[in-house]
């Protein structure tokens, strides 16, 4: 009740009251912004996960129309400075032609796809009529899951938990619980940090339930939005996640699923480092919903390079202010050169619980 | 050519005689108003001394018969013989037949700007520089002192004064020796001092002397002292954006009183901008000072200074609807301004006449404050209200006292003191929510620093000013300050040196190195409209601002009708704190974690040409400079340019008088837009970019304004007409950008501003 009046109700207000009074001075005179050169833009999060892409598009300016995408596009990625693999274009995304309308040009890993820990990589992106764009980053060391515990509980998740999409749809699915007496779980997972070297942590839920209907759709493979209890206010990551594959219970392994209604979502993950227990064990406590009789739940914890965690950082920062007019404005963190965007590399740690 | 009347009059005797030289020193006054005259000749034999701004003088000679020799301008030669048997101050004033206005004509009293004999400051008084064109036809001594390179205004509608790549809040006003927060009103639009009450203003931007302390940019003095008069002169002025009454009288021959009190608004401006602004936050204002000296011996002054500084906005919105087929009362309450209350009390203490000692004790509450209340009442079965107090406020107060001891001599002048401020800061900022009266957003409230900080700033600081010939002088000096928030302990040493060297007569240099130090900071929103400034102190781990400056000057006077400078600056500062990347207070009250410590650095060149030919003046001014800040966290760490940073800063001003009694003058004013920060970019399908913090800089700003002014005497007095036209060609410069309907809308904040106001004084 408190988060929808503070959302809903009195916050824009404010901002609304607040900018009634500013607005009210305009002078109906259109302005022009200095003409913003487009800039070959690099979204590339690379780990093991079937998520991993390197995504190519374009920054251009606000008042420009968005810019259709030569696919004529290389990018070439280097293992410590050597030619790892020259990636290939997403072909069947192209609709037809020399050019992609979608905006974008996808390069997924292929098959041969591993990269190794703790080596550097980087990538050379050629884009027709601009500089060359590169990024580098190193693949962190995977961070072993020592242990896992839980217990069932009932009680609340915090606010901000049940203001985000992920809940939301959550509910439209499965109706909506009073907070205060839902049915909860608390994971306790525990492992070693690295000592000596700086780490930046992620933590995802996947569960897998079977939902009642004739194979192949039988499982879901659905991402689970969790909360602290020990932090009101913690910087999370808004996690796109293409729920585009099920787990075939034959074969045991993923498939397609294009029908699936809720394909993708945003989850929230956490985000923190190891700032107070490097190099000690160290145990957080999580909550979410709890799973389905009979389901499974794959917890990963992901170790991220320090490109990583700012660039989330920072995504996180925009999202939390960008309803506020009067916020700072935050420059997304870049490790690119001639151009912008992000190329990020974590290593990932799984564990899967049967309930 | 009027006569002038000389009057000599013997105010004090004090000391022993000193040998063979005896100490002579005093003031030329106007007889009318009290207003020191600044740049008079006292000719001693052979020997010329010239009035500085506060219209003193003083040489050293031998006891005996002397012939003083005054000469002001165009007129007579007065002569008045004295003789001296001991050090001696003697006040001249000019008859009372000879009006202002008349001296004026002539062009006896130089306008414009001056250097005092101490290069590092710039002075002027009031009346010299009143024939510029000002917004709302009110004299304004802030403005006047936006005129000299290197200082800016923050941008229409922004406040206070930008000095050398610094901030608002880096300015160190005194009035009467007294620092004051907050010496104007609308955000730096008018200034809070009455013109009235000053009688002298002087400017430093660099080199400083080790008395002054506690702000990093700039020094501005309000000096009200006023002489013993036996008249009562009275001012009344009626303008469009301020009115007021001014009185100074001498209810006895040892004591004299001037009060000024102004009261305004600037919703007259709601008729003069444009109808589309019904909505815009006007101010309602006033402003009271006071001063009140009382000679009570022939060694001794009292003085008691009251500035009362008030803004006021308010604006309150209400209306009912349905909602779920529930009545519910919507009220909404804006509120925004600021009280600056200083009062204090100074005891000159005059033990031998090159020796003085005065001490100040003073308190002051100063108050900003804006935000919006939002109160929803909801007529269930039982009623519910839902409040949120969205605010952003700061208090202080504080009490200091002051001692500062003058020490004067043929090489050597001494000057050292002793300061002490306790003050108490109280910055709170964020949304109060309120659900049937009871705080429900208490977890994050109750983490903020509600209860305010206390701050004790003591030290002391000597200096020596070293005349060592005719041509050279060293002012080196040490200022020390202790800073403690009772639970942390800073020492900061603050090294002053001014070298000065006179090449010829037409020619003067200067240097100086000066450390300052900041204990209490304004942070400033980057968002030109957000209101969400705040003054904090430094405690714990927020340090206090650092700023080091070089510069080197030259005074030049290349021929009988020309004065100029050349200054070159490098500061560069540390400290200074600045909001981080995507800080936000609609709901998380605790400043402190939206806070990061920066680097400034600041260079520049500024260039100040003024003429005096017959019947016109002429201000040519320009500046050439660049301001950056710095911080790990924010652009990546890559350096950016400051919201301040403003290269190329060109004024031209000239004032001609038609007639003796109607001048026009007329200032033009252009410099590079300012800075900020704008997602101009759009990564497809994803975030928007912001390729650099403070990405856009708005076109060059650039506008004209008129002055026209007519006096005229008659028997009881004087009458003044002022028109000014502000922005004459309605220039539409950008003062912020908002979207509407998907596209961008410039938001201009004055457009042509025409202004009338009259001016009584008997």
């Amino acid at each position: 009740m408190k988060t929808y009046i503070i959302k809903t109700f009195i916050a824009p207000l404010i901002y609304s009251g607040l900018l009634a009074l500013i607005v009210s001075c305009s002078q109906d005179m259109k302005f022009s912004l200095p003409e913003a050169e487009p800039l070959v833009a690099v979204q590339s999060l690379i780990g093991s996960d079937y998520n991993s892409k390197v995504r190519v598009t374009m920054a251009r300016g606000v008042q420009e129309p968005a810019m259709q995408m030569d696919i004529d596009c290389k990018v070439d990625l280097f293992e410590d400075g050597l030619l790892y693999q020259r990636l290939i274009l997403d072909t069947p995304a192209i609709v037809s032609g020399t050019i992609s309308t979608k905006g974008y040009l996808d390069f997924p890993p292929d098959s041969s796809f591993a990269l190794s820990e703790g080596k550097e990589y980087s990538i050379e992106v050629n884009y027709p009529g601009y500089k060359t764009v590169t990024a580098t980053d190193i693949k962190p060391y995977t961070v072993k899951i020592s242990s896992i515990t839980w217990r069932y509980f009932t009680g609340g998740l915090p606010d901000w938990y049940l203001d985000t999409p992920t809940h939301k749809s959550y509910l439209a699915i499965y109706g909506d619980l009073p907070p205060e007496i839902a049915s909860l779980i608390e994971y306790t997972i525990v492992f070693d940090d690295i000592p000596g070297v700086k780490n930046f942590y992620r933590i995802g839920i996947n569960e897998e339930f079977y939902i009642g209907i004739p194979a192949p759709h039988r499982f879901r493979d659905y991402r689970i939005q969790y909360a602290l209890y020990s932090d009101p206010n913690p910087p999370y990551t808004a996690f796109f996640y293409n729920a585009r594959y099920y787990l075939d219970p034959g074969s045991g392994s993923l498939k397609s699923n294009k029908f699936a209604p809720w394909s993708q979502q945003t989850t929230f993950e956490i985000l923190w480092n190891d700032n107070d227990f490097d190099g000690e064990r160290h145990s957080i406590k999580i909550i979410s919903p709890r799973p389905y009789e009979g389901s499974k739940c794959i917890i990963s914890l992901y170790s991220l390079s320090k490109d990583y965690y700012m660039y989330m950082i920072d995504r996180w920062i925009y999202y939390k202010t960008s309803d506020d007019p009067f916020a700072e404005p935050v420059r997304l963190h870049s490790n690119t050169s001639n151009g912008c965007g992000i190329f990020a590399l974590y290593s990932v740690d799984k564990d899967t619980l049967q309930f | 050519m009027k006569k002038l009347l000389f009057l000599t009059l013997l105010l004090a005797v004090c000391s022993v005689l000193s040998g063979q030289r005896l100490r002579i020193e005093g003031v030329v006054l106007d007889a009318q108003t009290g207003i020191p005259l600044p740049d008079a000749e006292i000719k001693v034999n052979d020997d010329k001394y010239l009035t500085d701004i506060r219209g003193r003088f003083s040489f050293y000679h031998s006891a005996g018969a002397l012939t003083l020799v005054l000469k002001y301008g165009g007129y007579e030669e007065m002569k008045s013989d004295l003789t001296v048997k001991r050090d001696t101050t003697i006040l001249l004033y000019y008859d009372k037949l000879v009006s202002i206005e008349e001296v004026r004509v002539t062009g006896s009293r130089k306008p414009g700007f001056k250097q005092d004999a101490n290069l590092e400051i710039t002075g002027f008084a009031p009346a010299e520089v009143s024939f510029l064109p000002v917004i709302g036809s009110s004299e304004d001594l802030l403005k006047k002192i936006q005129y000299l390179p290197g200082i800016q205004s923050g941008g229409e509608g922004s406040a206070g004064l930008i000095v050398r790549g610094g901030q608002y809040d880096q300015n160190l006003f005194n009035l009467n020796g007294f620092p004051v927060y907050q010496p104007y009103h609308f955000s730096g639009l008018i200034s809070a001092i009455d013109p009235f009450m000053v009688s002298g203003v002087e400017v430093m931007k660099g080199g400083f002397p080790a008395r002054y302390g506690g702000k990093l940019s700039s020094v501005v003095n309000f000096n009200t002292g006023r002489s013993v008069t036996d008249t009562v002169l009275t001012s009344v002025t009626a303008g469009l954006l301020i009115s007021g009454a001014a009185v100074t009288f001498s209810p006895d021959s040892v004591t004299t009183v001037a009060v000024s009190g102004r009261i305004g608004s600037t919703k007259p401006l709601n008729k003069t901008l444009n109808r589309n602004f019904p909505n815009f936050p006007f101010f309602d204002f006033y402003d009271l000072n006071l001063n009140a000296s009382r000679s009570i011996s022939s060694k001794d002054d009292l003085s008691l200074t009251l500035y009362v500084n008030r803004d006021k906005l308010e604006k309150n919105i209400s209306y009912s609807e349905l909602d779920d087929d529930v009545k519910t009362l919507y009220e909404n309450r804006v509120i925004s301004g600021w009280r600056d209350v200083l009062a204090g009390i100074s005891w000159l203490n005059r033990p031998a006449a090159n020796k003085s000692i005065t001490t100040r004790l003073f308190f002051q509450d100063f108050l900003s404050e804006s935000g919006e209340e939002i109160h929803v009442t909801r007529y269930e079965e039982e009623k519910q209200t839902e409040d949120a107090i969205n605010t952003s406020s700061s208090r202080i107060k504080e009490l200091g006292i002051t001692s500062d001891l003058t020490l004067k001599g043929d090489v050597h002048n001494l000057e050292a003191g002793i300061f002490t401020t306790m003050r108490r800061v109280k910055p709170v900022i964020g949304t109060f929510l309120y659900t049937n009266g009871e705080l429900t957003n208490k977890p994050t409230v109750e983490n903020a620093s509600l209860d305010g900080f206390f701050q004790l700033e003591a030290g002391a600081y000597i200096e020596d000013r070293i005349t060592l010939n005719d041509r050279l002088s060293f002012r080196p000096g040490i200022r020390l300050t202790i800073l403690s928030d009772l639970k942390s302990l800073y020492i900061l040493p603050e090294p002053r040196l001014l070298v000065s060297y006179k090449v010829n007569k037409n020619l003067s240099m200067m240097g100086a190195y000066t450390l300052t130090s900041q204990s209490i900071h304004t942070i400033s929103s980057s968002n030109a409209i957000a209101v969400n400034d705040i003054w904090i102190p430094s405690y714990g781990k927020i340090k206090p601002s650092r700023s080091q400056q070089v510069e080197i000057a030259a005074f030049f006077s290349p021929g009988k009708f020309f004065r100029g400078e050349v200054s070159l600056f490098l500061k560069n500062s540390r400290d200074l704190y600045m909001y981080r990347e995507g800080a936000s207070f609609v709901l998380y009250p605790r400043w402190e974690d939206n806070i990061i410590p920066v680097t400034g650095l600041a260079y520049g060149a500024e260039f100040l040409l003024q003429a005096e030919l017959h019947k016109t003046y002429a201000l040519l001014t320009y500046t050439l400079s660049k301001t950056t800040r710095q911080a790990p966290d924010i652009n990546n760490g890559e350096r950016f340019n400051h919201k301040y940073d403003k290269p190329h800063d060109l004024s031209l001003s000239i004032g001609y008088k038609i007639t003796q009694k109607l001048s026009i003058s007329g200032s033009f004013v252009m410099q590079s837009g300012s800075v900020f920060s704008f997602y101009d970019r759009i990564i497809q399908g994803d975030l928007p970019y912001l390729e650099r913090i403070n990405n856009i800089r708005f076109p060059l700003y650039h506008r004209l304004d008129i002055g026209l002014e007519r006096k005229k005497s008659t028997r009881w007095g004087r009458k003044t007409f002022r028109l000014d036209i502000y922005n004459i060609y309605s220039k539409m410069n950008p003062w912020y950008l908002t979207i509407d309907n998907g596209e961008l809308q410039q938001v201009t904040l004055f457009p042509i501003i025409p202004s009338v106001s009259y001016k009584i004084e008997f």
